[in-house]
């Protein structure tokens, strides 16, 4: 591509990723504070809110965070490999736009039509929301809409990501790195070779593979539900609805923490100035992944006894499985990618490798909870959110929280303040931790989640988790307040260095 | 109480990784140290790792499977005594049937309109076992009561605002049939 082109994409990549920085920043602080006011409300007992507005708020929180957690990492990730593959700046305009417009449908799904059938929007619910708000239905059908808009979102993104990987590699074998396997070895096979792949392009196919299959089924069950809200005659048999209802839903959840991993690959070698390197484990644990995140969602429906028993200990089987590829490859590869590095922890390793520690301790929690016999006593207790609060809000948000340091000076030529992030690491670590370690001891005593108030004998864990999240929440405006003061005091664009060097792309060391 | 147990293993495995990383942050410091003669070492202690966690989830697999909640395994040692017939609906519980403590208690759990969760309290608030409600299927949960007392059914499926309202008292006697009391 001719020079001035290249610094003219450059600078359009720059522009869309700081949008996608600082609106997901503002969108995810905003919806972690609304976790804060409901962990509150459920504190007091059910006196803050009514329950009509717990629920919207549940609805909002969760629906928030599981579309901008996915949508704001698979953004990064964008940016992290655009020099890389030739993705396509107005595809990443479009799914930006849509995953926005999704989430205000959301947004006024919830407050204008109060719709609050929770971001799983199991079927029927969404049909017999049992609020008595009489414009409930609209507010279902806004709510599906909303969904779907970003659910095409993330389909663009995915395709746009194997349309260009192939573009590179010339192949979905050589993209998804089969080529390690053959008798050129570990990944040596032509150090300069412009058709090879690397790790992070790796785990952004796997999720983009995901992705689409994902997206395939939810709009279909998307479609299907809004065809039984217009058309009450049509019903639609529960348990199908609630397979592709969990296979959609856990899939974008998961996905989260497997694109964020795409963004540790690229950004912790430049800390430890060392490369992460293609090797058959990490081409086999990725190709692993693929098949365990199709199947994994089982484990929703153990308590679903009419569920086929087979598929029942598939599920176990393959949850359990789910915990060997990052405990053998990307956690315990940053562990030796540090180890001994003379790295300086600033801000972005220093979050990023947090980020490895809430995904190694949330994964042990959802292994426990993937036991189908100790399901039977975990599912659906507050267990639940806390082993998803741990890889979520502890694992994705530090791994995102981390690839911002790393990226806000690439961006806006402006570095954010080490001392600011090191200080709000540390609350964010100590209030989040005891945030969970509220509800798994509450999720052990059996208290349901989802519930206005706390089970009696877990009143006082509550109190507790609230001033924790209070902690852990000041963190996170610390962090926020100086990623908007650096974009507002920075120019519209970093001009790159006249002759910059080479930067060290991991994947081509 | 197994729950506890689940806990202690959890948070006793918990802390073991925050050590790992709070010490491996530690060493991280020290270096450089070659990359290789690390990755080397390290490697081939992953082949170990790989073995060992293996086995640690199927030996907790296989230790689990005894416990297995679905019908056909907690009846495979005899038939249930007592038969109910539950329904959930919004925002309430229709049980049909008693219940008592001296033999197996065979609960038929449907829902009349969206999917719920039949969760069964123990007197001192412990779950004894759940199972989902759902509108279209009957789904089957065999429990053995070992205490009589005044145990609590919940909603364990969010089914709208009413949700954390949708318990009821049920009180479990200690005759045998269910025919009784
Ligand atoms: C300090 C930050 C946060 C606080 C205080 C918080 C609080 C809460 C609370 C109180 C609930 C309801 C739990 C219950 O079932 O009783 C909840 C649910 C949830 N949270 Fe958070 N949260 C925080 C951050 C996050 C983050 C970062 C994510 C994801 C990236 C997240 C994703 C979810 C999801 C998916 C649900 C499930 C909603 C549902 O059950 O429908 N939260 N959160
Ligand atoms: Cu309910």
């Amino acid at each position: 591509m001719h020079d001035r082109l290249l610094l003219l994409r450059q600078l359009r990549a720059q522009r869309i990723t700081r949008i996608w920085l600082v609106t997901s920043g503002l969108v995810l602080l905003g919806l972690a504070l609304a976790g804060g006011s409901m962990r509150l409300a459920q504190a007091g007992g059910g006196n803050l809110f009514s329950a009509d507005v717990f629920y919207e708020v549940m609805s909002v929180h969760g629906s928030g965070m599981v579309v901008v957690g996915l949508m704001a990492g698979a953004g990064v990730l964008w940016y992290l490999v655009s020099n890389e593959v030739e993705l396509s700046v107005p595809v990443n305009r479009i799914v930006f736009l849509l995953t926005l417009s999704g989430l205000v449908m959301i947004v006024l799904a919830v407050m204008v039509f109060g719709y609050s059938s929770a971001w799983t929007f199991l079927y029927p619910l969404p049909e017999h929301p049992g609020s008595g708000i009489v414009t409930a239905a609209i507010g279902a059908a806004a709510y599906l809409i909303g969904l779907a808009l970003a659910v095409v979102g993330f389909l663009l993104w995915c395709l746009d990501f194997l349309r260009a990987g192939l573009k590179r590699c010339g192949s979905l074998q050589r993209l998804l790195g089969f080529y390690v396997f053959g008798s050129a070895g570990h990944g040596h096979s032509g150090e300069n070779d412009p058709t090879t792949t690397n790790p992070s392009l790796i785990a952004g196919t796997v999720c983009a593979i995901l992705g689409l299959s994902a997206c395939v089924i939810g709009t279909l069950i998307v479609v299907l539900m809004l065809t039984s809200l217009v058309f009450p005659s049509l019903t639609l048999n529960a348990l199908v609805a609630k397979n592709m209802i969990y296979f959609t839903g856990h899939t974008l959840a998961n996905l989260q923490i497997y694109v964020a991993a795409g963004i540790a690959y690229s950004v912790l070698p430049l800390y430890t100035k060392r490369p992460w390197r293609l090797s058959r484990a990490l081409v086999a644990g990725w190709l692993a992944t693929l098949a365990i995140v199709m199947l994994a969602f089982f484990h929703h429906l153990y308590q679903d006894f009419a569920q086929p028993e087979a598929v029942q200990w598939v599920g176990n089987v393959v949850s359990y499985a789910a915990a060997i590829p990052p405990m053998t490859v990307t956690i315990y590869g940053g562990l030796v990618l540090v180890w001994r590095s003379g790295i300086r922890w600033s801000a972005a390793p220093l979050f990023t490798l947090m980020a490895m520690a809430g995904w190694a301790i949330g994964g042990f929690g959802a292994v426990i909870d993937s036991t189908i016999s100790l399901n039977q006593l975990f599912h659906n207790t507050l267990w639940v959110p806390a082993h998803f609060h741990t890889y979520m809000a502890l694992g994705v948000m530090f791994f995102l929280i981390g690839a911002t340091y790393h990226v806000v000076p690439k961006l806006t030529g402006r570095q954010m303040k080490e001392n600011v992030g090191r200080r709000a690491a540390a609350l964010m670590g100590f209030g989040g931790y005891g945030l969970v370690l509220c509800w798994y001891i509450s999720g052990s005593m059996s208290a349901p989640r989802r519930y206005l108030y706390p089970l009696s004998g877990t009143e006082v864990l509550a109190w507790i988790a609230v001033a924790c999240a209070a902690v852990a929440l000041t963190g996170a405006v610390m962090v926020c307040k100086d990623l908007i003061d650096v974009f507002l005091d920075s120019p519209r664009y970093n001009l790159p260095e006249p002759a910059p060097g080479p930067e060290l792309a991991p994947s081509e060391v | 109480m197994i729950t506890y147990l689940a806990f202690g293993i959890f948070l006793a495995g918990a802390l073991v990784l925050g050590c790992v990383f709070v010490v491996a942050s530690q060493v991280a410091r020290r270096g450089p140290t070659p990359y290789p003669e690390v990755a080397g070492r390290a490697y081939r202690l992953r082949l170990f790792w790989f073995f060992a966690l293996g086995g640690i989830l199927a030996a907790v697999f296989l230790t689990a499977l005894p416990y297995v909640p679905y019908a056909n395994y907690r009846l495979a040692s005899g038939p249930a005594a007592m038969h109910v017939n539950v329904a959930g609906s919004q925002y309430s519980w229709r049980l049909d049937g008693t219940v008592g403590t001296g033999g197996k208690v065979d609960f038929a759990v449907t829902s009349v309109d969206v999917n719920h969760d039949f969760g069964l309290y123990d007197p001192s608030g412990h779950l004894v076992g759940q199972v989902q409600a759902m509108p279209g299927y009957t789904n089957h949960l065999v429990l053995q009561l070992s205490e009589p007392g005044d145990y609590t059914v919940r909603c364990l499926e969010y089914c709208g605002p009413g949700h954390s309202s949708m318990f009821m008292a049920l009180h479990v006697s200690t005759c045998t049939t269910g025919c009784c009391c």
